[in-house]
């Protein structure tokens, strides 16, 4: 007979292991999503579990190297974590590096007290630039202050001029955040196994180098290698970095600094461009939504072939970890490497937007 | 209008005299003031000379006390300026040292709310600035970074807490300075709920740790028997007792008053009114507590017919105090009672401690409320400062209220309760396990905190997937987010919603919804009665409709245990008492369709039977006492069942619980023994360590049981005495002489050499 502990553990393990964070839509009938969380057509949601059951006939007896492709690596303490490695071509338009001082000099709003109106009028009086605003007689002093700090060109303090003036989506905040180096620019994408307090299962990073987008990604073999995954991406962060993410201010960004927390690891603070606010700014009234694959498929042309919804990447994962057959795991690799690769293209095209206007 | 008065107007009429069972005056005291070794802060000292408040002996201690490093657990009654008391202490250290913060928990929002406007108060007066806050359910989010990154007092509740844990990081700033937890009206957090509390707040303390910072804990409670067991096992850390009250006191009348007494016919909710209203008439101002809203508004109810018929409608205004009031009806009926306009309130306890609705000059409890705490609270809610007060208990149908009206000294004398907390319940400590480990990773140095049932649990929860080992402690990896799989109230295992018009309106464990929630059941709730349209043990959702009936309704059910791992076993002569792990089935078999005591219907339900396991206690008897029963002609399963209710019925008395909370069996013959057993155990999963404390209180028990029963002048047994509102069998067998011999036996065994 089972000891009452182990009786308690299997009827909490019951009810946590059937509980999802989404909810499955009847019908593909989204009027009756009400207002959860997430959620997932139901279709979907059986086109993923029967996925889920093929992987795992497919992959019966494939070895982890073999499905996933990568190689285990040492952390610089000596813990180890699974590697991949991919590069695929990637080629963004060359960016104009006087546009950002020839867009701020123009930008009279940037002085304390100047509104969209304020600025019309001056520019009808023939202010055109912040330097001719400096022989104003009330903004003289603020403009010559805001002058001096566009002509000393510190990318942190530009950025803090904007982000002062204006919101995360505007056009300057984009390109007062961009990185003077496009190598300093880190796409960033994670995994999880739920929404917060629970384990990253997949950390993606991408970089350009020379027109090919180089991906690394850090999957866990088990809960146990997610403070080596953890260390060695923070290991990828440098203080030029620049993280390029699609929902990262409100999802990656803090999911990471809680798992730092919970780790004990100093939270990493790095500027971030966040490309859900600018694609909102963008396309909000073009697009039905602006979630990444409707965007991946509007703009980019990509169709993805039986990707598998982000939300059911847990039960693949918990899939993978009950019989130790790694075939769950790779709809979750390629699932991540295509976000990354989106992510990159999508900004090459933000930018391009920016630059056209 | 006086006190005196309203004595001399009950014990002027020939019907209210044949009712009152005592009158008791409580003298009134003087204020005790104290003094510090070293002075407050010159700003705290000038706020206190502004206000010409000085402080009394209670406040100075708890003022060193908390200089001096260590906890404290405050057990002066309401209105002795406990809330000063504690707040000095902090506001001292918050001014000397700017980095500190405190975090102040109280049990409901409304308490919270009325607390941040004392703070607010304080801080403006004072001059240091704390920015306290709210931070609960209802903090707009725009508003939480600010009260995260500034606040040096935050407000919360143990659900908000709970809640809060896992985003400690966000809370580093106010975390790493965190000196004092401030936890008032710390009595509620007791039995299963308690001892959630307890392992939240070992939650929060190892977090702490990582700041390696160890906050002072400042309790305060209602009176308790065992204010320092229960302060520590509470914190985990031991508390120094503040007890005696410098706060002045008038003088005060307590009267006890029985409907139920011989050769009337009343009933506590005409008598409510009535007493009501002969307060009201003697202009003094009158609080009258009832057990349900639906008393609360029909005493209301009644007290203004009585008036209309009198032709005295217009002369008296008479509320009732609704339990889901918004602030500004609270500030109407508060501004109403302070000009005099409102002379009368009925209201349900939902009116807590702690609101401020000014002093009264008298209270009427509708029922003796279960525990001396909420007795004494209630009656602490009458007494001004100038003016003696009265307050009257009227009693209802029970065994304890009717105990009580025939021995009033047992009443002033009572007890206090112990407040229980178990820590080593499974079911609460994995659930909380699980939180921790989301938080941080476990480790073998979070043991101390969690006590003997860690590394069972953990190595269990590991086997489950729950808990992942890695080479920085045991890490969450649950599919579902901790702190939602885990409920403070600890209601574990799989959930009902009841619903209705598509909302939910509350959760329930498969145990509650057996017994309350079954197809054809009346549910109630918030005083509100519900009837059950759909119940079905497989799916999560029952449907109810309101509905709006006298009749009431009780399954039936039988039980059965079967006894495990024993953990004590004492030895009497004729009688071995047991204590340890029994696994309890309980077979639901119809329920009674009831109405003023009557049977009108039974019927057959068709459920599965409950199957759990607890911790109980087993009063095994020698086969002698069969021959004795039998010698006597009197019935053993009777006398046997009848001893079993009334234990349970006393156990309130010593223990703080509700009779709900405990179960009883009794056999003549049980299998293990041959012989006569009683068992009792606790009514939750994994037991609530109520019932493990009945050795030591047995004796005691078993003789105020016995007294109880003895001294009910029914013949045959009644709902005063050895019936039981819970008994799943209908209160059959019973026998009352019987009962009172096994009891006499039980007593005899412990007073014997």
């Amino acid at each position: 007979m089972s000891t009452p502990i182990d009786q308690i553990c299997s009827n909490l393990a019951a009810r946590i292991d059937a509980s999802r964070d989404y909810t499955v839509i009847a019908h593909d009938n989204l009027y009756r999503a009400g207002f959860s969380d997430s959620y997932l057509f139901s279709s979907a949601f059986q086109r993923g579990l029967s996925r889920k059951q093929e992987l795992l006939t497919a992959y019966r007896e494939v070895p982890f190297e073999e499905a996933l492709n990568g190689e285990e690596v040492q952390t610089p303490d000596g813990k180890n974590c699974y590697q991949i490695t991919n590069s695929v071509p990637c080629r963004l338009g060359t960016p104009d590096p006087d546009l950002l001082p020839a867009l701020l000099s123009e930008d009279l709003t940037l002085i304390p007290g100047i509104g969209p109106k304020t600025a019309a009028n001056l520019q009808r009086r023939g202010y055109r630039t912040i330097r001719d605003l400096t022989w104003h007689r009330r903004f003289g002093e603020e403009a010559g202050r805001v002058q001096s700090r566009i002509e000393e060109a510190d990318r942190d303090d530009l950025l803090n001029l904007v982000l002062s003036r204006h919101s995360r989506s505007h056009r300057l905040s984009f390109l007062a955040a961009s990185p003077m180096q496009e190598s300093d620019l880190l796409f960033f994408d994670i995994e999880t196994l739920g929404f917060f307090s629970r384990p990253i299962i997949l950390f993606g990073l991408a970089r350009l180098r020379q027109d090919r987008l180089i991906i690394t990604q850090y999957l866990l073999q088990g809960v146990r290698d997610e403070q080596a995954a953890l260390k060695a991406t923070l290991n990828e962060f440098t203080p030029e970095t620049v993280l390029v993410t699609f929902n990262g201010r409100s999802f990656d960004l803090p999911y990471l600094q809680e798992r730092c927390a919970y780790y004990r690891l100093p939270a990493p603070s790095l500027p971030q461009i966040d490309l859900l606010h600018h694609s909102r700014s963008l396309w909000k009234d073009r697009y039905p939504d602006c979630r990444l694959g409707t965007l991946e498929a509007r703009l980019c042309g990509t169709v993805r072939g039986d990707d598998l919804p982000s939300a059911m990447v847990p039960e693949f994962y918990a899939a993978y970890q009950q019989t130790g057959n790694p075939g769950p795991l790779v709809p979750i690799v390629e699932h991540n490497r295509q976000d990354l690769v989106t992510t990159a293209h999508l900004f090459g095209l933000v930018r391009e937007v920016y630059h056209e206007r | 209008m006086s006190a005196e008065a309203l004595l001399a107007a009950l014990e002027g009429s020939a019907r209210h005299r044949r009712r009152i069972a005592a009158v008791r005056t409580i003298e009134g005291r003087e204020a005790a003031y104290g003094s510090l070794e070293r002075p407050l802060s010159p700003r705290l000292s000038q706020m206190l000379n502004e206000r010409d408040i000085r402080l009394y002996t209670h406040q100075c201690r708890a003022i060193e006390e908390c200089r001096q490093g260590g906890s404290l657990i405050l057990t002066t009654p309401t209105a002795s300026g406990k809330t000063l008391g504690f707040s000095l202490p902090v506001l001292e250290r918050l001014e000397a040292e700017p980095a500190a913060t405190a975090l102040f928990i109280y049990p409901t929002k409304a308490l919270a709310r009325d607390q941040m406007k004392v703070l607010l108060d304080l801080e403006a007066a004072s001059g240091i600035q704390t920015w306290p806050a709210v931070y609960d359910g209802d903090t707009p989010q725009g508003k939480r970074p600010r009260i995260r990154n500034q606040s040096r007092i935050v407000i919360t509740n143990p659900y908000e807490l709970h809640q809060v844990l896992p985003w400690h990081y966000k809370w580093s700033r106010f975390l790493a300075g965190l000196q004092f937890v401030v936890i008032d009206e710390a009595h509620r957090y007791r039995g299963v709920f308690g001892s959630s509390i307890a392992l939240l707040l070992r939650r929060l303390e190892r977090i702490c740790r990582g700041y390696r910072r160890t906050p002072q804990y400042l309790l305060s409670t209602a009176t308790l028997a065992n204010p320092q067991e229960f302060g520590e096992l509470l914190t985990g850390h031991p508390c120094r007792l503040i007890e005696s009250n410098g706060a002045p006191q008038q003088k005060r009348h307590v009267v006890l008053y029985n409907p139920y007494a011989p050769g009337e016919t009343g009933s506590t909710i005409t008598a409510a009114a009535e007493v009501m209203l002969a307060a009201v008439r003697q202009d003094l101002q009158t609080l009258c507590f009832a057990q349900s809203r639906k008393t609360a508004e029909v005493i209301a109810a009644v007290a203004k017919e009585y008036l209309h018929q009198a032709g005295e409608g217009d002369r008296y205004a008479l509320a009732a105090y609704r339990a889901g009031y918004l602030p500004s009806e609270r500030r109407e009926l508060e501004d109403r009672l302070h000009q005099g306009q409102l002379h009368g309130l009925t209201t349900t306890s939902a009116l807590e401690v702690g609101i401020d609705i000014g002093s009264l000059d008298a209270v009427v409890l509708c029922g003796y409320p279960g525990t001396m705490i909420a007795t004494w609270q209630q009656i602490g809610r009458a007494g001004r400062r100038e003016v003696p007060s009265v307050a009257t208990v009227i009693a209802q149908q029970g065994p304890l209220d009717q105990y009580y009206m025939h021995h009033p000294e047992a009443f002033f004398s009572a007890p206090h309760e112990q407040a229980i907390l178990d820590l080593g319940n499974p079911a609460i400590v994995s659930g909380q396990l699980l939180c921790a480990a989301a938080e941080l990773p476990l480790t073998d140095d979070d043991q101390d905190l969690f006590g003997p049932l860690f590394t069972p649990l953990t190595t269990a929860l590991v086997r489950k997937r729950l808990l992942a080992e890695t080479g920085s402690g045991l890490v969450y990896a649950g599919r579902q987010r901790a702190t939602e799989a885990v409920r403070l109230d600890g209601l574990s295992g799989d959930l009902f919603r009841v619903i209705t018009g598509g909302r939910v309106l509350e959760t329930l464990d498969r145990h509650q919804a057996y017994r309350e929630a079954f197809t054809g059941a009346i549910l109630l709730h918030q005083g509100e009665t519900f009837a059950v349209t759909a119940m079905d043990p497989e799916n999560p959702d029952i449907s109810v409709e309101p509905i709006d009936v006298e009749y009431t309704t009780r399954p039936l059910h039988t039980t059965a245990i079967t006894a495990g791992t024993v953990s004590s076993t004492v030895t009497f002569p004729g009688l071995i008492v047991e204590t340890g792990e029994v696994t309890v089935q309980e077979n639901f078999t119809g329920y009674q369709v009831r109405q003023y005591g009557e049977v009108l219907a039974t019927h057959p339900l068709d459920l599965p039977p409950l199957v759990f396991q607890t911790r109980g206690v087993s009063l095994k008897f020698s086969k002698t006492l069969l021959v004795d029963l039998a010698g006597a002609d009197l019935d053993p399963g009777g006398a046997l069942h009848g001893a079993e209710h009334a234990l349970i019925a006393v156990m309130p008395v010593h223990l703080l619980c509700d009779r709900q909370d405990i179960g009883g069996v009794s056999m003549v013959m049980a299998p293990e023994t041959g012989g006569p057993l009683i068992c009792i155990y606790d009514g939750c999963p994994g037991g609530a360590g109520l019932t493990t404390r009945v050795p030591s209180l047995l004796g005691k028990l078993a003789a105020m049981a016995e007294e109880l029963v003895a001294s009910c002048p029914c013949t045959e047994g009644c709902p005063a005495c050895i019936h039981s509102p819970k008994c799943g069998n209908d209160n059959s067998p019973l026998d009352k002489q019987g009962t009172v011999m096994v009891l006499a036996a039980i007593r005899a065994a412990f007073s014997a050499p």
